[in-house]
């Protein structure tokens, strides 16, 4: 079979994946082809959809778990027990969220006239809950670390957090609110994105890409099983299995899966009107109701599986946090790749001495709140132009030992 | 050599996992079994609170038959740990555990070797009005009238497929309540057919005719070739739309008629229940004649997963008589892996039995079958039909999913959110798969399943946190 030849492919349609055929399918002129085959622990399917900009910065949602093992580690070799300062993230990762969080009211206007789905984008603020002076001095640090985004934080005293939110247990301290990290419906911005696509004139490929032909530094075509797609360009957006892509150019890329459970509640009536963290999990309550309790880091390769102590730990932290959870049902638990990289930034953009190739991968623990810049900068960078924040500290250059292409 | 603890856990405590632990135990292996029900019997046997109570099997033969297995049983009750009102939830496959609940605690076991047994579930078939009180499984409007709950002075119609609704229409008449009719998607010459199926050979064909005069005898009409067009009714069931079937099951909307009724039991079909071996990763194969996906198994009842053997109507509904000869076969198989018999010597044990079940299996697959359903159901729903029970989805949503591209299972659940919902698409499942299927004319294996996760059933939080250890590690 001949397949004519199409300008882009796209490979992956987790949100990343999904977000760029979104913005490019603006552009009439190119065609693209979107190719994707949903491996068991995709993460934008497995994720919380927390728009959580500071707080994921900060080392908050995800990244609070990740800190308490960093520091746990760290505590067990020099065996000081130490508080930690939170875990962050460097000033240029902060732009890059906070810049997509301002996205997404305009984004979800458009998304919602264009393919008709709604992604419940919810104004939710996000509260880390304290209970003793570790929180607080942890809290603190984070709040002093970030001087220029004082407006967007607030404290909360005990008597106050009660009356935010009620069903919060009532030995907390305190919270600090971050007051615009709000949350969307992860499985429906997905959709969102790709059935706007579709309407924009996307190629939608359900198949699992096992091959990528490269003439003289330059890809040629996409292989998808016996189909062979011709195109100018390639862009991977693998989530956790972005290395196999990479490989397949010749690129190696330092991506590898990092394990998330959660928990899922059945549908509960509103009893959180903000998204929240403690030092022991986060917790949302999702536009239906149910409440999902996240979420663990862990090193565990493709292993997909839901382990004991692990969900006990969660279900543990959110029914300390939430008593009344305590007499409500868990309906279902899972664990999702996050695609991580060695210093938790993603990787985008070309790679030296390769034509017609664009990594746009290793979102980690941010790649649903990222998807909407993620996307404009890829835009750019087919487009030619220079990309609306720099491109310089996303690239794989900045992994010396991953610059053996070809 | 007598061990103390148990070496094999078996899930379900029906006629074939009861007759693997028996089978076990005359070679001395202690067995845990699991049962989410409070006593042993499984579907079939489904026991009331105390002990054997005749009056409620469906007949003598049935009753000596289970009367049989338990008494069987209870000789080797020492070599059985019972572990009973415990659903399993899953396993942890990363600590090799199988999680379940008991008392509101998870508990765990060793997953390894595992016999699941777990049966079948009656498959749901949506149709416009579906969801109206009154309105149950034929298995569930049988238990209804064990408990009490469906009073005498109801009238009831039984409307699907396959002998059971005689069973149970003759069941409902004893206990008093009108049965107004039995509606068998198949022609009669089907259901005779079928009736060897249930009574498992020609000799007790004459009970499976007995049903049929029983119906005559009393004036309860059977309307062959007919089936469920729609249910109406004000906030509950008042009246059923029945019409005659085409070949392919296909109402005649024509010649389409009411009943009056209270209440119906449905019964279109089958579904092995394979959750567990789901969870546990085994292949599964795709066979409609005996319900759908089923796990591959070797001549010795292995799956593809070593350590994990299955018997019964979750490898493929073929009835409680096979289901025994597998629970032996599943049984002897762990003991030859484990070195207790060779290969030679469980082949001569066995040799009679499976004799027998080869027999039966290929008598049934000489048939349609008792679950060979057409695809005539798959249009009873109009676009307003709720098909997700859990997540409210409608028909109409599943065709728009589909109209924009959605390919398999696991498309449709995120497009759609069937099976999103506490029962995880155990109800919808099925029929949401066949209707993929069907219209997109891909093969079942193509369109996937339903993949369940950890708990299969929902449990409160604060059982989790309260996790004990069943066993000493
Ligand atoms: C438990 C958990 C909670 C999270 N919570 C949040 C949160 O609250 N907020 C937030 O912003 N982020 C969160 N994240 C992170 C976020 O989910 C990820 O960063 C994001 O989903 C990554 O998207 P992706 O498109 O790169 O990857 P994916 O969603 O994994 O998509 C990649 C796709 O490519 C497909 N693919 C791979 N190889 C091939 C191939 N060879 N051929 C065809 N297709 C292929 C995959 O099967 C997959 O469908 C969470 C993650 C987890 C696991
Ligand atoms: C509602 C219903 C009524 C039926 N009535 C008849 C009838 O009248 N006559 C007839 O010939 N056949 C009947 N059948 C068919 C019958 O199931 C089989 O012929 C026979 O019982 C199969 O035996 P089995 O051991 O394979 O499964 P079953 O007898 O079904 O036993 C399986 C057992 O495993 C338990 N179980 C399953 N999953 C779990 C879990 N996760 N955790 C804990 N326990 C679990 C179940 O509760 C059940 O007790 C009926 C089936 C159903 C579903």
């Amino acid at each position: 079979m001949k397949n004519k030849p199409v300008d882009i492919v796209i490979i992956g349609g987790g949100v990343i994946g999904t977000s760029i055929a979104y913005q490019l399918s603006k552009d009439p002129s190119i065609s693209i082809t979107l190719i994707d085959i949903k491996k068991p622990g995709n993460a934008s399917q497995a994720s919380a959809g927390g728009l959580w900009a500071i707080g994921e910065s900060v080392g908050l949602g995800c990244g609070v778990i990740f800190f308490k093992t960093l520091s746990k580690r760290r505590q067990e070799n020099n065996r000081k027990p130490t508080i930690e300062r939170p875990h962050q993230l460097p000033p240029f990762f902060f732009d890059f969220c906070l810049r997509s969080n301002d996205l997404f009211p305009d984004l979800w206007k458009e998304l919602k006239e264009i393919g008709g789905i709604d992604f419940k984008l919810e104004k939710t603020g996000l509260k880390f809950i304290m209970y003793d002076n570790d929180d607080i001095e942890y809290a603190r640090n984070i709040y002093d670390s970030i001087p220029h985004l004082k407006d967007q934080m607030e404290w909360v005293d005990s008597k106050q957090l009660a009356k935010e939110e009620p069903f919060i247990n009532k030995d907390a301290i305190g919270a600090l609110t971050f007051l615009k990290d709000d949350q969307v419906n992860p499985y429906l911005l997905m959709n969102a994105f790709r059935d706007a696509s579709r309407v924009q004139g996307v190629n939608m490929i359900q198949g699992e890409v096992n091959d990528i032909k490269v003439v003289n530094r330059k890809v040629e075509a996409v292989s998808v099983g016996q189909n062979q797609i011709p195109c100018n360009m390639v862009i991977n957006a693998a989530g956790a299995w972005a290395t196999d892509i990479g490989n397949m150019v010749g690129v190696s890329l330092p991506i590898t899966p990092v394990k998330g459970q959660v928990l899922l509640s059945e549908k509960m009536p509103k009893i959180l009107k903000s998204c929240i963290s403690t030092s022991d999990c986060y917790i949302a309550q999702k536009d239906n109701g149910e409440i999902l309790i996240g979420s663990t880091t862990e090193n565990k390769g493709f292993d997909t599986s839901t382990s004991y102590e692990q969900l006990r730990g969660l279900a543990e932290g959110a029914t300390k946090a939430i008593p009344i959870l305590k007499t409500m049902n868990c309906k279902r638990t899972w664990a999702g790749l996050r695609p991580g990289t060695p210093d938790e930034v993603p990787i985008l953009g070309p790679v030296k001495g390769l034509t017609g190739y664009l990594n746009a991968c290793g979102h980690f623990r941010t790649g649903i709140l990222t998807s909407a810049i993620t996307a404009r900068m890829i835009n750019d960078l087919v487009h030619g132009t220079s990309p609306e924040i720099d491109i310089t500290p996303f690239l794989i250059d900045r992994f010396r030992a991953c610059l053996n292409t070809i | 050599m007598k061990s103390k603890t148990s070496q094999v856990t078996i899930v379900g405590a029906g006629p074939a996992g009861l007759s693997a632990a028996i089978q076990l135990a005359e070679f001395n292996i202690k067995s845990t079994i699991v049962d989410e029900n409070p006593e042993i019997g499984g579907a079939i046997f489904k026991q009331p609170d105390k002990g054997l109570d005749k009056s409620l099997f469906r007949n003598e033969k049935t009753y000596i038959r289970a009367k049989k297995l338990f008494d069987e049983f209870f000789t080797y009750q020492s070599y059985v740990n019972l572990q009973l009102g415990s659903e399993v939830l899953g396993d942890f496959s990363l600590s090799n555990e199988l999680a379940f609940l008991h008392n509101d605690k998870v508990k765990t076991l060793p997953n390894n070797p595992v016999i699941i047994c777990t049966g079948c579930y009656e498959r749901a078939q949506p149709f416009p009005g579906w969801t109206l009180p009154g309105i149950m499984s034929v298995g569930g409007i049988q238990l209804q009238t064990k408990c009490g709950n469906v009073k005498p002075g109801h009238k009831i119609a039984l409307v699907g497929t396959g002998p059971l609704l005689l069973v149970a229409a003759k069941q409902l008449h004893q206990a008093g309540i009108k049965v107004v009719g039995v509606v068998e998607a198949g022609l009669k010459k089907d259901l005779i057919k079928n009736m060897f199926t249930l009574f498992y050979n020609t000799k007790l064909l004459k009970e499976g005719f007995s049903y049929i005069n029983y119906m005559k005898n009393n004036k309860i009409p059977i309307f062959y070739g007919h089936g469920v067009v729609s249910a109406r009714g004000n906030n509950e069931l008042e009246e059923l739309v029945i019409a005659p079937y085409t070949k392919e099951w296909k109402p005649i909307q024509e010649k389409s008629f009411s009943i009056q009724v209270d209440s119906a039991g449905i019964g279109y079909g089958y579904v092995p229940r394979i959750q567990l071996t789901q969870m546990l990763k085994c292949e599964h194969e795709f066979n409609a004649n005996i319900g759908g996906f089923y796990p591959k198994v070797d001549h010795w009842q292995r799956t593809t997963i070593e350590g994990v053997y299955v018997a019964g109507d979750n490898g493929g509904i073929y009835g409680s008589e096979v289901a025994l000869h597998q629970g032996r076969i599943a049984a002897l198989a762990y003991l030859i892996d484990n070195k207790k018999i060779t290969v030679e010597k469980a082949s001569r044990l066995i040799k009679k039995n499976r004799k027998k079940m080869n027999n039966l299996k290929k008598f049934q697959s000489s048939f349609d079958n008792f679950s060979g359903l057409k695809s005539g159901l798959l249009t009873l729903p109009d676009s307003d039909t709720i098909v997700c029970r859990c997540e409210h989805v409608k028909m109409e949503s599943i065709d728009v999913a589909i109209n924009s591209g959605v390919k398999n299972m696991t498309g449709l659940k995120i497009r759609t959110r069937v099976g999103m919902g506490d029962c995880q698409g155990k109800m919808c499942g099925s029929f949401c798969a066949e209707y993929l299927s069907y219209k997109l004319g891909d093969t079942r294996e193509k369109i996937g399943a339903m993949k369940p996760r950890f708990p299969m059933s929902p449990i409160p939080f604060s059982s989790i946190t309260n996790k004990e250890l069943e066993y000493e590690k």
